[in-house]
Formats: C-alpha cells, structure tokens, sequence
C-alpha cells in the first residue's frame, strides 16, 4: 500500500507533465506529510526542481513552493561550494601524486548526470584511494590543516572502509577519504576490479567512475552500507540517481537479476513501476527470494557478531601491550564516571 | 502549557526568540526532518560524525558506524 503523498512525490519525480495526477486526488493530499516524507529521503530540492520543471506549481499551496523554492536556493548555493572545494582538493592530492576517484554524490555532479546542480543533496565529499597511499593522505592532509576529531583505532582485523570525516576550518563541506568501497564482511559481493582499472589509467584532477559503475555503487552503498537489504527500505535519493544514470546497460532484467542485493533493490520499489522491469512474480520465485534474504540474513548477522567481538579482543589485547593507549583508555573512564555515564556508556559499548 | 509558552517566548543570546524564528521559517519547518537541516548547515553536517566532546581513539571506529562512540549513530544515508 503506497501513501497517497508518495505517490504524487513519485509522479512529480519520475513522470511526465501529463501524467502527475496518475492516481491521486489533490484534495486528500496532505502538504505537511508531502514535507516530512519528501524531507525523510532528502528529496527537497528534487521536488522544487521538478515542480518547475513541469510547471506544476499551481497544484501546490504558495508557502510550499515559498519553503521549498528556500531549501533549494540553499542546497544549490552549497552544491556549488562543494564543486569548487572538490577541484581544490583534487588538484591538491594531484600535487602529491595521491591517485583518487570521486564517488556518490560528489562523482554524480561532478559528471554532470543531474540538469541542475541543486537537485541532489550532498553531505560531504567522497573518494576512493588505494590502500598503498593510506599513510600518504594522512600526512598531506594533516599537513594542509585538514583535521578531524575521530582518530582512526591503531589495530584492525580489515582496513577500515573510510578514514574518519575530515574538515578544514576555512572550507565548509567534510571530505570523507575511502579505503575501500564497502565494509570488510560485504567486500566479496561487490566486484572492484573495473576501480583497480581506473586507478591504473593514470594521475589526473577530477576523476569519476564510469555511469555503469556509478549505477552499481549506488545500488550496493544503500543496500549494504545504508542497510536497504537488510530493513527491506527503499530511498529515493538513491532511485532518483539511477533514474537519472540513465544507464540503458545497466538497466536490463539480465544485470538486475544479476545477484540478490541488486534484484532486492528493484523488487523493493517495483511498486512504483518507475522503470518497467520484468521481475519474477510467481509464487515459487517469491518464496525462493525470501528464504534466500533470510538466509543471507543470518550469516550476515553472524559475520556481524564474529567480527565484533574480534575486535573487542584485539582492542584488549591492544590495552594489555600499549601504555599509551591504555592511559587514554583510564581518561574516558575517568571522564565518563564524571559525568556519571559510566554504566551506560559501558553497558552500550558492551552490547554494540 | 505555561511552560511551553515561556519556551517560545524565551529570548535565545542573538535576540531571537523560537516563535519567531519558525515564523521566518514557515510552517513547514516544523514538519521537515531534521537530516535536511543537518546537510544543509555546514557546521552541523561537518559535526555530525564527530563527538565534540570526547573523540575517543580506543572505543571508535570510523569506518563502523560508529559501534562504541557515546553519540546515537547517524541514520543512514546522510552522506554523500
């Protein structure tokens, strides 16, 4: 059952001019809920964009328009902001022979596969290098100013997928530099042979994964990273890039039936019938699908345990060998039980 | 209720009370969620991984989530 306001935010993104009333009555439609849903996905400057575009303005209440036509103005102010500091660092790391790609939201700008820069809403800065220049970044961020308050654990069992968000106190968006594309217990379900590629084609400014690429990174960060498989969700932020990927190769039932994170993904949203796929509908293939998300959620779940109390062994054996650690580790107890949250904090870290 | 009138009545130090500033917002502020002003206000989307307070290189894992940290994680997606 489809909420009748996503339906009309689903007919104002996806379909033309003449079919936007597609199954809704404007009468029942309630703006607040319209705000909050659209807000929910980070839809905001997608929806005025493409209230403008269709010249649908006279559907909505003015001070609708008003708002969104405000968070718009902003988003694109920033977007443009973000174009700039992107180049900067980009021919910074280029400086100091550092080879990156520009990923999500960033690398979707950067290839110009939205009509207007303030469509799509972007937190921070996102790319990937190769591992061998881990130490490399470190160092030439620190020594440009970029900081950030969340140092990275000294022992791990797999390199960590992001180093931590990193800020410049005169910049205003975060970059966040990617080690990997995916967290360690995923890393087989995600083939990065055609990155390896990229990063062999040479040293330049302003490097972006091919559109099928994208298509597909999109598609694994929100089931994995953002946890769409697992919750059985959908986001819009992240239907609205493939749909304006427009990737013809990518979009063939073939590639969707492909593996179970893609075909989910699809199967999660064919109720809004935005891209005309033929996915399996019979009885046994739906219950194939199920037994098999559940089993993938298991071993998902135990893959998750395993690895967290790997490394609240390693972090043990860490405090037993390293003095200094094992001082900074005294000085959060002893500033918790200040504050008297020492049981709490404790009983969360102990859970995860 | 008195309490809540006296909370929107409440001058903030830069002289701007909260009725007034959701009136210069609009209506709709209320009803957005808050992600979109996170994002959208730079100081915020730049703190929202970090804790101000206490960064703690034992405990944290940057690339996890934040497993252990003494913030809420941040809702998924956020990002770029």
């Amino acid at each position: 059952m489809i909420a009748l306001e996503e339906k009309f935010l689903v007919n104002i993104l996806y379909r033309p001019e003449s079919e936007l009333l597609n199954g809704v009555d404007i009468n029942n439609i309630n703006f607040e809920k319209l705000i909050t849903l659209t807000s929910g996905h980070l839809m905001l400057p997608a929806l005025f964009f493409n209230i403008q575009k269709k010249k649908a303005s006279y559907l909505f209440p003015e001070d609708f328009i008003a708002y969104t036509k405000n968070i718009y103005a902003i988003n694109k102010a920033r977007n443009e902001i973000l174009l700039e500091e992107a180049k900067e660092l980009s021919e910074l790391l280029v400086e100091h022979n550092i080879k990156h790609i520009f990923l999500k939201g960033t690398a979707l700008l950067l290839s110009n596969v939205f009509e207007d820069i303030g469509e799509r809403m972007i937190g921070d800065i996102d790319f990937i290098v190769q591992g061998k220049d881990e130490e490399k970044i470190k160092k030439v961020l620190e020594k440009n100013k970029y900081s950030s308050k969340k140092p990275v654990g000294l022992l791990r069992l797999f390199r960590h997928r992001h180093l931590p968000k990193t800020t410049h106190k005169n910049k205003i968006i975060a970059i966040e530099p990617h080690l990997k594309l995916l967290n360690p217990r995923y890393r087989c379900t995600f083939n990065t042979k055609r990155l390896i590629n990229y990063f062999n084609e040479g040293l330049e400014t302003i490097k972006t994964p091919s559109t099928s690429f994208l298509f597909d990174h999109c598609v694994y960060n929100f089931q994995i990273n953002d946890h769409g498989f697992i919750n059985a969700k959908h986001s819009h932020r992240s239907i609205y890039d493939i749909y304006k990927l427009d990737c013809k190769s990518s979009l063939t039932t073939k590639n969707i039936k492909k593996d179970i994170y893609v075909k989910h993904f699809f199967i999660n949203i064919e109720k809004f019938n935005i891209f005309n796929l033929q996915l399996p509908s019979s009885f046994w293939s739906i219950y194939h699908d199920k037994c098999l998300r559940i089993l993938m959620f298991i071993f998902i779940k135990i893959l998750t345990v395993n690895e967290r109390y790997s490394n609240k062994i390693l972090i043990l054996i860490q405090l037993l060998i390293n003095n200094e650690l094992r001082k900074r580790a005294l000085n959060k107890i002893r500033i918790h039980y200040h504050h008297k949250t020492l049981l709490n904090y404790t009983y969360r870290w102990l859970i995860g | 209720m008195k309490e809540d009138s006296k909370d929107l009545t409440e001058k903030a130090p830069y002289g701007i009370t909260r009725k007034e500033a959701l009136q210069k917002m609009g209506k709709y502020a209320a009803f957005t969620v808050m992600g979109t002003f996170v994002i959208l206000n730079p100081k915020k989307a730049q703190a929202q991984s970090a804790d101000p307070v206490d960064p703690d290189p034992v405990l944290d894992d940057p690339g996890a989530d934040d497993p252990g940290g003494a913030t809420p994680p941040t809702p998924p997606g956020w990002g770029g």
